[in-house]
């Protein structure tokens, strides 16, 4: 088995045993249920107005509204996950001296600090993906209405959850594990803030608060996937907090998508270059 | 295979400003057992990491059987048992070893044998599903062992192997090396116990502030001189004075005192001069110098 693959696999061993992972896998199952629930019973006792010709219309835009405010608690729930249990990637094994079987071997460092980011990446998106879906299964369930392009929805926060999980091991290899996982959480909460001013400055037309969500996106795209992930659940005509309470308003545009992925590459490679020149 | 298994030259360490390793010259020969000694605070625990390619030098240069530090493709002949080496402890032996059989590279196959091999040789066969969280520290440390032999390796690096292992662990982890001597393996061996060092070693070097203050072969280093053992009464300080200006006085504590003596022929001389100043000596004796003497005396010598 090639090295990184070794290494990936150790981690996703490790990281599903970390309490952080259990905690979100916990929470995130309580979570589901209460959303299950909470839809099952909004549409058993939903009474469609009068003025609605088409009752399925208004049936399918409380739904929409739902999953939509669902998703944005399995954004921030992906986020936590990914970046607690990355947080100690590199710097809680150096604090533990647990590399120093590890580096001596055959292998090169960016090896493992690629194999860190695979198996992390994968178990982040992992979740995110699951909880995506589910969401989606449980509308169809109880709501009957079945957004396929929900599906993507799932795919870009499981990116999203690929991007915190390499961005942090890549804080990892800098910082120690408690100050890197603060450190990204600020990025995220940065990101998120820009995301709302970016929507408050398209209502009011206002390009400087515009261009601080842009500039903030950059920083860190957390939002704009976030906000992808939203829009392409394709109920924005239908939920007027399809984007959270101050989102919906502008969608970022596909370079966003192009700038995660080069921001998770850029990321990997300050991670690497940075571990290679570590003293363990 | 080369001539020397580690070698280093000039090899340099500088955290800051603070030297941790300030020139650093090593000749390990291969298929020898060799003991590296010094105080606490010494370098040598730096100096082994940066042979490993865990710390790098700040400068000088090395190799690794006949290979540059650094230089790859030698990991895979190389063992390495770290002093503070936290293991991933849901794992249980036989899959904590199947790992570090994976990233040595080895085969299924291989590795279904060897960890049969090396569980049989560390004496953990009856463990082999347990979680390393149950283990005792010297079954850590010997499962430690374990891995670092695994792949069968030309040169092995055992920083500490005995810290925490009884008396039995111990002479286990001497079988071991004698065994790994015995294959004409290397053996780079960092340890504080100098009755294990002295026990299986063939060559140490001593370092103080990073640098090698003696080395030698064991039987080298314990021959060149002997110690004499003296019990005197009325020992005045001038007559000190004078046996001091001729030999090296290593201990004097309530009328005993110790000489260092490069020529046994030396006891009479040492002996009349005592007598003729008036001291009354009870008891002189003279034996070998143990491993301890030498690391006591080298690092008082160099000012620790």
């Amino acid at each position: 088995m090639l090295p990184i693959l070794v290494i990936a696999k150790l981690t996703l061993q490790e990281g599903v045993r970390k309490k952080a992972v259990l905690g979100g896998v916990l929470l995130a199952a309580a979570f589901l249920a209460l959303y299950g629930l909470g839809m099952y019973f909004v549409m058993r006792d939903l009474t469609v107005p009068e003025r609605f010709v088409n009752p399925d219309v208004f049936r399918d835009a409380v739904s929409g509204q739902l999953l939509a405010a669902a998703l944005n608690v399995a954004g921030m729930l992906t986020a936590l996950v990914a970046i607690f249990t990355s947080a100690g990637a590199i710097a809680t094994e150096v604090e533990q001296n647990t590399l120093h079987a590890i580096i001596p071997k055959p292998l090169m460092r960016w090896q493992v600090l690629v194999g860190k980011c695979c198996g992390l990446g994968a178990m982040s998106a992992t979740f995110a993906i699951v909880i995506t879906v589910t969401l989606l299964m449980l509308t169809w369930l109880f709501a009957g209405f079945f957004s396929w392009s929900g599906l993507q929805s799932a795919l870009l926060l499981g990116l999203l959850g690929v991007l915190l999980a390499c961005v942090t091991v890549c804080a990892s290899t800098l910082l120690s594990t408690l100050t890197a996982g603060v450190t990204i959480i600020m990025l995220y909460g940065l990101a998120m803030v820009g995301g709302m001013v970016e929507q408050l400055g398209v209502l009011l037309d206002n390009q400087v608060m515009q261009n601080i969500g842009i500039i903030a996106s950059l920083l860190l795209p957390s939002d704009a996937l976030w906000r992808m992930a939203a829009q392409r659940l394709n109920v924005q005509e239908l939920a007027i907090l399809a984007g959270g309470p101050f989102e919906g308003f502008s969608q970022p545009s596909a370079i966003m998508l192009a700038w995660a992925l080069v921001y998770i590459t850029l990321a990997v490679l300050l991670g690497v270059r940075v571990f290679g020149r570590k003293d363990l | 295979m080369p001539e020397l298994a580690v070698t280093t030259h000039q090899l340099r360490k500088v955290y800051g400003t603070v030297p941790a390793v300030a020139s650093l010259d090593l000749a390990v020969p291969t298929g020898e057992i060799f003991g590296f000694l010094g105080p606490n605070g010494a370098g040598k625990s730096t100096c082994v990491k940066m042979l490993l390619g865990l710390v790098f030098p700040t400068g000088g240069d090395g190799t690794l059987l006949g290979a540059p530090l650094g230089d790859h493709r030698i990991k895979a002949k190389i063992g390495f048992l770290p002093e503070h080496f936290r293991f991933h402890e849901w794992f249980t032996a036989r899959e904590f070893l199947n790992f570090h059989g994976q990233l040595y590279g080895m085969s299924a196959k291989q590795r279904k044998q060897r960890i049969a091999d090396v569980l049989a040789l560390v004496n953990l066969e009856r463990a082999a599903a347990q979680q390393l969280r149950t283990f005792s520290k010297g079954m850590l440390q010997r499962i430690g062992i374990a891995q670092a032999v695994l792949h069968d390796p030309e040169l092995v690096f055992l920083d500490e192997p005995t810290s925490a292992l009884d008396p039995i662990g111990r002479r286990l982890v001497r079988d071991i090396i004698r065994q790994l001597k015995a294959e004409k393996k290397t053996v780079f061996l960092n340890s504080h116990l100098l009755s294990e060092v002295e026990a299986v070693c063939d060559r140490v070097a001593i370092i103080q502030r990073g640098e090698v203050v003696r080395d030698g072969t064991l039987d080298e280093l314990l021959a060149a001189q002997r110690l004499l053992d003296v019990q005197a009464q009325d020992l005045r300080e001038d007559v000190l004075e004078r046996v001091q200006a001729r030999w090296e006085l290593t201990a004097y504590e309530d009328n005993r005192l110790t000489l260092a003596l490069t020529d046994p022929a030396d006891v009479p001389h040492v002996v009349s001069l005592l007598v003729t100043a008036g001291a009354a000596v009870h008891h002189v004796a003279l034996r070998q110098e143990s491993l301890e003497d030498l690391f006591v005396r080298t690092v008082d010598d160099t000012g620790a």
